[in-house]
């Protein structure tokens, strides 16, 4: 085997993962891919094959292993077989690293099929722990429940520190409500302290707490009647025969690990007139947090006062 | 075709997240596969195994907790071992056992299966894989290995002089091991380390793309009437593992992303008979054993892990 295969070779291909691996870190483009706690490993793996990749420039892999009839590495025992690994390792991930876009297409969303239903997300959950526990503890120690409430998604941020939004099914640590919160400029009740609120004291809630509030008695309380402001996607829908017609979705990606396994999630948002806006724009909607009872069965629907086009959020997806 | 609709931008980004995701740990076992290639002599393997043939089938069969290796690598590991004497069930355990009860197999498998019953799937697999290594090791120790074995992996002397039936290093093989610097082993554990990974990563990214391709193209609806009989759902997810022969420390990535309709012991199958038999196994194998013998293996594998995983089924796993 000549250097070409024994050197050049091999470190190119390690460098251009590396290269691929670092870009989509350092350039941000790795939030549309992955879940937070994997991010981590892709740069140190970028990092570790830079530096391999060096190494074998400088210093050539031995060829004795690859030369050997019985060698175990059978794309390496022949040059066209060693062309043909490095055009699979290279060209794939290059291709798809530069074109790549950072969210799936409309079809995606219909393909996967879209989940409005919080129990079938809920194998999918750990329980959920509770964000701001250790200061709500102290200001609001004699705060109890009578059920297991779970806090929302609330945001990205939050969510990276605690992120397990879930309907808790064992008693946990009781969500502290505050008492001495604040009225909203919408002149509504108290907001409970774990919620958070826009500068106008809109709470903010994403798709999957709208989900969970269904299911969930003490966050749907939290929830019900409130102004909310909710950033998602817009997808038409389809009326039911006799339903109303003034409803569109609002859809966010909800990924476990990576984009692969992300499902769409979605929630009816109640308007008229319906925006004239293309489907799956991003949109930001306020309006008031529902959960009537229809065809028998418990629904989350924004009655929207607002909606209107707004900029993607940092993480497209939900996690 | 209304099952099948392809949109390379979905494409794009269901392959590159696969890809993103499982390449740390790819890398992760390269290196440790690595590192006990070039430190970890046969001599070193004997002082951990009992005297006692069936206690050292168990311990081979769970090595791969202290020496981690992915597939790929133990049959390179195991080739030099068996020359060295190592008996044939302690190396078939260890073969077969050390690309699922690894530690990066349980940490990538845990993580891989975030919200889908994560421990549960994690110790199912390991416990599984590390049952039938032992199965499968002892009934390999009561055949001849000359029956068994390509010629040449015979050992070059009579074993059972040392403890697990290893014969002690000779004079020159101890002083070839002193004087190789630690430098030189350290390098050696990084060649071998990136031309595994370059091997095996090659089989990773047509996996991720039959992956992302049945994740984005195909109608998940096509998939319903296989996943719907748990033993037709089994058999086709081991097809699916020979077919695409991924390494064990990413199937897990492929296996709870591909599949959300399948049974979760339909995704077991996966993930215990791929990482010990494929069609780059196949291949693999008949470098140490006679090809019949390999085709025998691969056939018990698949219904022993068939049976076994529907039995779990109808357990309510």
């Amino acid at each position: 085997m000549t250097s070409l295969f024994t050197r050049w070779i091999p470190s190119l291909t390690l460098a251009v993962w590396s290269a691929v691996l670092l870009g989509t870190y350092f350039t941000g483009r790795l939030t549309a891919f992955l879940h937070p706690s994997f991010r981590p490993g892709v740069m140190i793996a970028g990092f570790v094959l830079a530096a391999i990749a060096l190494l074998i420039a400088s210093k050539p892999v031995p060829p004795e292993c690859c030369a050997d009839a019985t060698c175990t590495h059978p794309l390496s025992r022949s040059k066209s077989g060693r062309w043909l690994s490095f055009l699979i390792l290279v060209l794939p991930v290059s291709v798809a690293a530069w074109l790549s876009p950072e969210h799936f297409s409309k079809q995606a969303f219909e393909q996967r099929g879209i989940v409005t239903d919080a129990t079938g997300l809920r194998e999918r959950q750990p329980p959920r722990a509770t964000p701001l526990a250790s200061k709500s503890a102290t200001s609001l120690a004699s705060s109890t429940t009578d059920s297991s409430p779970v806090a929302p998604v609330l945001n990205q941020d939050a969510a990276a520190v605690s992120p397990s939004p879930v309907v808790s099914t064992t008693p946990a640590e009781p969500v502290a409500v505050a008492t001495t919160n604040s009225s909203t400029t919408t002149g509504e009740a108290a907001i409970p302290e774990y919620l958070q609120k826009t500068p106008e004291g809109f709470v903010i809630v994403e798709v999957l707490d709208m989900l969970y509030a269904v299911q969930d008695s003490q966050l749907r309380k939290d929830f019900e009647g409130r102004t909310v402001q909710l950033i998602a996607q817009m997808m038409p829908q389809k009326a039911a025969p006799g339903g109303a017609e003034n409803r569109f979705k609002a859809v966010r990606m909800f990924m476990t690990c990576c984009a692969a396994d992300a499902r769409p999630v979605a929630t009816l948002v109640e308007t008229s007139p319906l925006p004239e806006l293309p489907e799956m724009t991003w949109v930001r909607i306020v309006g008031k947090a529902t959960f009537p009872v229809e065809n028998g069965k418990r629904a989350a629907i924004i009655q929207a006062t607002s909606v209107e086009q707004t900029k993607p959020p940092e993480e497209s997806m939900l996690f | 075709m209304n099952w099948f609709l392809f949109n390379p931008g979905d494409f794009a980004v269901a392959f590159l997240s696969v890809l993103l995701e499982g390449i740390p740990f790819l890398l992760l076992g390269a290196l440790i596969s690595g590192v006990v290639d070039a430190f970890v002599s046969p001599e070193r393997l004997s002082r951990i195994l009992p005297r006692n043939p069936v206690a050292a089938v168990i311990i081979s069969a769970g090595l791969g907790l202290l020496f981690p290796m992915c597939e790929c690598g133990s049959v390179v590991v195991i080739r030099r071992f068996l020359r060295k004497g190592l008996p044939v069930g302690c190396a078939v355990s260890y073969m077969l056992g050390a690309p699922i009860v690894s530690p990066i197999v349980a940490l990538s498998t845990y993580a891989a299966f975030r919200g889908q019953h994560p421990l549960e799937m994690t110790c199912l697999r390991l416990g599984l894989g590390f049952l039938i290594a032992v199965i499968v090791g002892l009934i390999l120790q009561q055949i001849p290995a000359q029956s068994i074995m390509q010629t040449g992996i015979t050992p070059e002397a009579a074993p059972a002089q040392g403890r697990g039936g290893l014969r002690v290093a000779s004079f020159s093989e101890a002083q070839q091991s002193l004087e190789s610097s630690l430098g030189s082993r350290l390098q050696k554990a990084i060649y071998s380390a990136a031309t595994d990974f370059l091997d095996v990563a090659v089989f990773f990214i047509i996996g991720a793309a039959i992956t992302s391709l049945l994740g984005t193209a195909v109608q998940r609806s096509v998939l319903d009437p296989l996943a719907s009989n748990p033993l037709l759902a089994i058999i086709s997810l081991m097809l699916v593992a020979i077919a695409l022969a991924l390494c064990s420390t990413t199937d897990a990535f492929i296996a709870a992303t591909s599949f959300p309709s399948f049974p979760m012991t339909a995704k077991l199958a996966f993930l215990v008979f791929g990482a010990m038999f494929d069609l780059k196994l196949y291949w693999l194998y008949g470098l140490i054993f006679k090809r019949r013998v390999v085709i025998l293996l691969g056939l018990s594998l698949f219904v022993g892990i068939a049976l076994i995983c529907w039995r779990l089924n109808a357990l309510g796993f």
